[in-house]
């Protein structure tokens, strides 16, 4: 059984349709790829997932319980964390209390005592790297760390499902590698399933089990990494009308 | 950290001092008085402002409920020291109710509601007529039997004692920390799982018990109570200037900020009575704009070695 | 019967727009600066004091001394952006704490100036009568006065450069200083403005005051302030008028279905409480007022 099913999920803002019956599913220990063109409805959709936003019609089932209508708090303690896409990590305390917080909390919320806690933290900074800076305020460190600190606080909550938004954007190509290399860490040694928002291509396609491409608020096409590369549908969303572009190619190549 | 703290230490020799002083003169005593009331205010403003960060400006309000349930309770013949704990519980009570509908709003809601609250009361208590209305009412043959004090300042100072351990506590607790959560960044803390409603209500409701316990002493003291003094909103800012001169969230801010404080007004009363509440309002608005961490910041930043040890 | 009915609706609504008038200078601020002035309530009533003052020193009449608290509103409000308020633009908590205290300094100042006692003027115009209804000639002058200065800013409002920025500047200041409005200066003008717009109520207001002036009756008017335009939408001027009618009639009605209903209450004094528990019930139900909120 599947860890998380979206089902025909619709949602909308006034008059945009922002997800459109839009159902997918992801399974345990998988990395899911969600991507699409800038506005198709991704992040709506890791919203309505976490929480945030409550889908006009259609389910969200997590572990085998409706947690359509659940509070965002509560699917927390139920194992969903996330990312945000600009980053919100708490700035003025440290990165050591970033990740305790998300490790008070979260899945443990009431069951698990201090030492324990921190002991985890530190388990988990190392994991990402940041030992180096544990003291010091987050709204002191870059854009990585910034979302390394994120990235432990979410992992902190001993979730089972792990939303990833945009997490690689605005990194350099080292810093992108070094992060993917934590994804992959994260799935294989804690066997955590991941749903990963994100704009770069080599990316996704390097990390993910599987794909699901959205556009407009619709599902338009779902599988592994390669037959998302070959597909007719995408191509358009990404880069237009194939034949169009061929002719335009064509034309600036006569000129040239 | 050793096995003795530091920060214990320092609060434990500021404590030390204050008794000291209260028990060197009758005048002094009542100046400690007024210390430790400002005191107990400035430190349960500190765990819902400090710590939450929700500008309150209704501790007022939750001083003059202690005042009034006290007051009520006496009257009908209840156990002075009964009715102080009563005072306050009926305050945590009122913030209960309040902060169902306040801290469901995002924004400058609470801070207003709690502002709108204490400017009605006292026109509550005078419309209706309720524990001697707009006249006042003295109440020093109720209590006269009970009356000292030297217990009136025992029990503030158990108070205030109480308090300055539970910050300590709150402040490496889980709950401390999902009230920095919170202060930092509202939302990030509701997807990590903390029930930002209820720590929120929680933490409202303990400010107010303090407030409500302060109050009642006060009534004890003063044996008159009258609306407008009760429900004065200089209380409130009383409460703000103290945090924010000592410095936010932290144990020793409220003590050290209320000890300057009344020091000061001490003199100012001597020098230029009637304008206090002016050289206050001026003096808060100062502090708001150049140094909103507090005189404990402005001293973190001058000697940084040793920051982390009385901090 | 029928007759007092019709005279609450009358002084309801005078007092409705005088009301209105106050909150929307009030939600100017909001709107534009993003700050809760808790010290407006003492603007306006060193408005009532100006037209006190000259009543009693200059025998200026409150419509004529108009033009005097006029321009020492426009004083007061460039001195205080530059004070204080300029530091605060956009910082809501720091504003929230700084205003409160800012009030409580003017009050205090206004105490020192002129003592804590109750003032008033004793000017009468005569009075209407229609069948048993008496209407003083004062109030009709003073709500008058308030609805030609609420026509007045919704002219400038929307008719004028200035006005056209102000609303920008609400909407969005960014957006605004990228289009070429110069924010700053918007800004400042915008509190000069709401100042001017606070001693003007105020000035007005001093008929309703024949005996209650004194330096500490902001403490009122802030709350109806805030109940107002929380009731018609935070930082929206025209939800004001909404807001300020039902206040306006709450007031009319209030102490007389007390009086009837709770025996040995004192109703003028109970009134305010009323404010307190409309505004808990507006955040209960409908926290962001009936039109919602920036406009």
């Amino acid at each position: 059984m599947s860890l998380l099913l979206v089902e025909n999920v619709t949602k909308r803002f006034g008059g945009l349709l922002a997800l459109n019956n839009v159902t997918l599913t992801v399974g345990e220990g998988e990395i899911l790829g969600l991507i699409g063109p800038n506005g198709s409805g991704k992040t709506t959709l890791i919203n309505v997932i976490s929480g945030v936003y409550t889908p006009e019609y259609g389910r969200v089932i997590f572990k085998g319980t409706d947690i359509t209508k659940t509070k965002s708090y509560q699917r927390s303690r139920l194992g969903i964390a996330r990312t945000y896409q600009i980053v919100r990590v708490f700035p003025n305390l440290t990165v050591f209390e970033n990740v305790l917080i998300g490790a008070l909390n979260g899945r443990n919320y009431g069951k698990i005592v201090m030492n324990k806690a921190e002991e985890r933290t530190e388990d988990i900074i190392s994991l990402v790297g940041l030992s180096h800076v544990k003291d010091f305020p987050a709204k002191m460190l870059n854009v990585q760390d910034r979302k390394k600190v994120e990235l432990a606080r979410a992992l902190a909550t001993d979730p089972d499902l792990l939303m990833l938004d945009e997490c690689l954007a605005g990194l350099t190509p080292s810093e992108i590698f070094e992060m993917l290399s934590i994804i992959r860490k994260i799935r294989d040694e804690r066997g955590i399933s991941i749903i990963m928002v994100e704009h770069i291509m080599h990316a996704v396609m390097n990390v993910s089990d599987r794909i699901v491409v959205l556009n407009e608020g619709k599902k338009i096409a779902e599988g592994t990494p390669k037959e998302i590369s070959n597909d007719q549908k995408v191509a358009e969303v990404y880069f237009g009308d194939r034949e169009l572009a061929l002719k335009f190619v064509r034309r600036t190549q006569e000129n040239a | 950290m050793g096995v003795v703290n530091p920060r214990i230490i320092s609060i434990s020799a500021l404590y030390a001092i204050l008794i000291f002083l209260s028990l060197f003169s009758r005048s002094l005593a009542e100046l400690v008085f007024l210390i430790l009331i400002t005191c107990i205010l400035s430190q349960s403003l500190n765990i819902i402002m400090g710590l939450a960060g929700l500008v309150s400006l209704g501790q007022a309000f939750f001083f003059g409920t202690g005042v009034y349930m006290f007051t009520y309770l006496v009257i009908n013949e209840v156990n002075p020291y009964l009715s102080i704990i009563l005072g306050g519980l009926v305050s945590a009570i009122f913030a209960l109710a309040l902060g169902l509908v306040l801290l469901r709003l995002r924004g400058v809601y609470f801070a207003c509601g709690t502002l709108v609250v204490t400017l009605a009361a006292p026109y509550f208590i005078s419309g209706t007529g309720i524990v001697g209305g707009f006249a006042g009412l003295n109440i020093y043959r109720y209590i006269s039997p009970f009356y000292n004090i030297y217990l009136c300042l025992f029990s503030l100072l158990v108070t205030s004692i109480v308090m300055s351990i539970l910050t300590i506590k709150l402040l490496r607790s889980p709950f401390g920390y999902s009230l920095k959560a919170i202060k930092d960044d509202h939302d990030a803390a509701e997807t990590l799982g903390i029930n930002t409603f209820r720590q929120k209500t929680i933490a409202f409701c303990i400010s107010a018990l303090f407030s409500g316990i302060a109050g009642a002493i006060w009534a004890f003291k003063q044996a008159y109570i009258l609306p407008s003094i009760a429900f004065n909103p200089l209380r409130s800012i009383e409460a703000i200037l103290t945090m924010l001169v000592g410095g936010t969230g932290t144990v020793i801010g409220p003590i050290l900020g209320t000890i300057i404080y009344e020091a000061f007004r001490d003199a100012v009363m001597r020098t230029a009575p009637g304008l206090q509440v002016l050289i206050f309002g001026i003096l808060v608005i100062v502090i708001v704009l150049m140094a909103p961490e507090g005189l404990i910041g402005l001293l973190r930043k001058r000697f940084k070695s040793i920051r982390d040890k009385i901090f | 019967m029928l007759e007092n009915i019709a005279s609450i609706v009358l002084f309801g609504l005078f007092l409705a727009f005088v009301y209105s008038l106050q909150t929307i200078s009030f939600n100017l601020v909001v709107g534009m600066l993003r700050i809760l002035n808790l010290a407006h309530a003492e603007l306006i009533v060193f408005g009532t004091y100006i037209a006190y003052w000259s009543w009693v020193l200059f025998n200026l009449d409150p419509f004529m001394s108009l033009p005097l608290s006029a321009i020492m509103g426009l004083a007061a409000g460039f001195a205080l952006y530059y004070l204080l308020i300029k530091k605060l633009v956009f910082s809501t908590d720091a504003a929230l704490i700084a205003t409160f205290a800012l009030s409580l300094v003017l009050s205090e100042l206004m105490k020192v100036l002129w003592t804590a006692n109750y003032r008033g003027i004793s000017w009468t115009l005569g009075s209407i009568r229609i069948s048993s209804i008496t209407i003083p000639v004062t109030y009709i002058c003073s709500t008058l006065g308030s609805i030609v200065t609420i026509l007045l800013i919704y002219f400038i409002m929307y008719k004028t450069y200035f006005g056209k920025a102000c609303r920008a500047v609400a909407i969005d200041p960014t957006a605004s200083a990228i289009c070429g409005v110069n924010v700053k200066k918007t800004l400042l003008y915008g509190f000069v403005f709401s100042s001017c717009l606070a001693f003007i109520s105020g000035n007005l207001l001093v008929v309703y005051a024949p005996t209650g002036i004194n330096p500490y009756m902001g403490s009122t008017i802030i709350a109806r302030c805030l109940v107002i335009a929380t009731l018609g939408g935070l930082g929206n001027p025209w939800g004001a008028l909404i807001g300020g009618l039902i206040i306006g009639m709450i007031e009319q009605i209030m102490p007389i279905v007390l009086m009837a209903i709770v025996p040995g209450i004192e109703p003028f004094s109970f009134t305010p409480f009323i404010y307190f528990m409309a505004y808990l019930l507006i955040l209960l139900i409908k926290p962001e007022g009936i039109l919602g909120g920036r406009r």
